[in-house]
């Protein structure tokens, strides 16, 4: 019989062990196994069980309880600072209307205490959304290569930096656990550009939101490449640049442009201006004026 | 003094329900990722070492792990197979950690092997499964990382496309994978 003189390959009858063979192969194996089962099947099966028991037997792990004892102080701490943000938040909107009362009583600050009130949303709407765009410190610690400075400086910051790869990129979704989120909304890049010296180690990549949010990653983009220039003209260290980046890249930008807003390309001149507060990108998928495109004064100041 | 007007208490005690509602809530997913350590660690630390990682990181991995499956819960994301999203975090944390350490390839083996129990009832049978420990230690550390990593997901009950999700290759390459490794694995236990 062709079932008996057939034996089918170790692969074919993992594979179809795990329900992944199809068609022909998939009946050919079938049609074996009603003949034939121990001859391989089994021989392969005894070898995996006999390496999961030795797996198993070998492996004198530390007890558990250690571990879990920290994971749970962990996690309370976690939970803690999660409940924190609220009571902040509760306490921010009766801060607000506490104001509003104020102002219905008929103050003559009432323009004023209204400002202040949108103010203090527009805070506290900012520190959530400045909070989901530096990267994790834990995973994206930010990693350097060695480069002469010469070697740095002898190309403009866009020639240095290099493309990442799909595979490293898919790599850092998954570390993020970005799974169910809309990826073409985040751009990977490095927390350290090549340009500074940074590197592609993994741990100098992070998923950074492209469009939906006032510091994106063009407005990255700018001050990379001002950092890089000022690095070249000799007016900063190149490690003082890369150690303000990776810590913070928001306030490194705040701090080496002089300005809290991200500075716009001014059309006729070229040059970087600062722009308006109605033109700011409103976070995504909200239609509450008051919430995320607050009205702030409009500041057209040249830098 | 002028008090506030009824909505606002209203108002207030909705806001100490729902903090309530968030702090019960986040309480539920801390017991329940706790429940998921105490299933996991074990099997999720072997893995791990076996990229070469000292037991102290391979600790630290797995509490990262957790804590991110935490901020994944509390998120309300997806908990379609759990096992196979934690595995998969730890992966990519072994890779980033055993990449930091620069530790070579077989050190887990030895950590694993090291110290190793003996179940066997009698001297003679203590003696031929410590020849068969030896010759499997000596196996798994001539093994590639990525067949390493098959091979024990395998071992731990995942299906090879879990596995090529997990360790982000290919179904035909983790095939291979598992069908190179058995069949090197079977040759060294028949010596």
């Amino acid at each position: 019989m062709l079932a008996k003189n057939f034996h089918p390959s170790d692969q074919d009858m993992l594979l179809f062990s795990d329900g992944e063979l199809k068609g022909r192969r998939a009946a050919r194996v079938r049609a074996h196994l009603t003949a034939c089962w121990r001859c391989r099947a089994q021989r392969i099966e005894q070898t995996i069980g006999d390496f999961m028991a030795i797996h198993r037997q070998s492996s004198e792990l530390p007890p558990i309880a250690g571990p879990r004892a920290l994971l749970k102080a962990r996690l309370e701490q976690s939970a803690s600072d999660h409940g924190h943000d609220g009571r902040q938040g509760s306490l921010v909107w009766l801060h607000a209307r506490g104001l509003a009362y104020l102002c219905a009583l008929g103050l003559l600050a009432a323009v004023g205490t209204g400002v202040l009130i949108r103010h203090t949303i527009a805070l506290a709407a900012a520190s959530r959304e400045y909070a989901g765009l530096l990267p994790n410190p834990r995973l994206t610690p930010g990693a350097t290569r060695a480069i002469a400075l010469g070697d740095l400086c002898s190309m403009d910051h866009d020639e240095v930096v290099l493309g990442i790869s799909a595979t490293l990129r898919q790599e850092v979704f998954d570390e993020y656990g970005m799974g169910g989120v809309p990826l073409e909304n985040y751009e990977v890049d490095y927390l350290i550009t090549p340009g500074l010296g940074g590197s592609d180690d993994i741990r100098n990549l992070w998923p950074q939101p492209r469009y939906h949010a006032t510091w994106n990653s063009f407005v990255k983009d700018r001050l990379e490449d001002h950092l890089h220039q000022m690095v070249c003209r000799r007016e900063l260290k190149l490690t003082t640049a890369q150690k303000d980046v990776a810590k913070d890249w928001i306030s490194a930008y705040k701090k080496y442009f002089h300005t809290n807003l991200p500075l716009s390309m001014d059309p006729n001149g070229g040059r970087l201006i600062q722009m308006s507060a109605s033109f700011l990108p409103c976070h995504s998928g909200s239609t509450d004026s008051a919430s995320d495109c607050f009205a702030m004064p409009i500041l057209m100041k040249w830098d | 003094m002028q008090l506030p007007p009824a909505d606002s208490i209203d108002r207030l005690s909705f806001l100490t329900t729902a903090g309530g509602a968030v702090s019960v809530k986040s309480s539920e997913i801390e017991r329940e990722v706790i429940g998921l350590f105490e299933q996991f660690r074990n099997p999720l630390l072997r893995y791990v070492l076996a990229f070469g990682l000292s037991v102290q990181d391979g600790e630290e991995v797995a509490q990262e792990v957790f804590l991110a499956l935490f901020r994944h819960m509390t998120m309300g994301k997806s908990r379609h197979n759990l096992r196979g999203w934690i595995f998969s975090v730890a992966h990519n944390l072994a890779l980033k950690q055993r990449h930091a350490h620069r530790r070579f390839e077989g050190a887990s083996a030895e950590t694993l092997f090291e110290g190793a129990l003996d179940p066997s009832p009698n001297p003679e049978e203590q003696v031929l499964s410590k020849e068969r420990q030896t010759r499997l230690f000596t196996f798994l550390r001539t093994l590639p990382v990525q067949d390493r990593c098959c091979l024990y997901l395998r071992a731990e009950g995942f299906r090879y496309r879990e596995i090529a999700h997990i360790v982000g290759i290919s179904l035909g390459a983790v095939s291979a994978s598992l069908t190179r490794s058995l069949m090197r694995l079977m040759k060294a236990d028949d010596r």
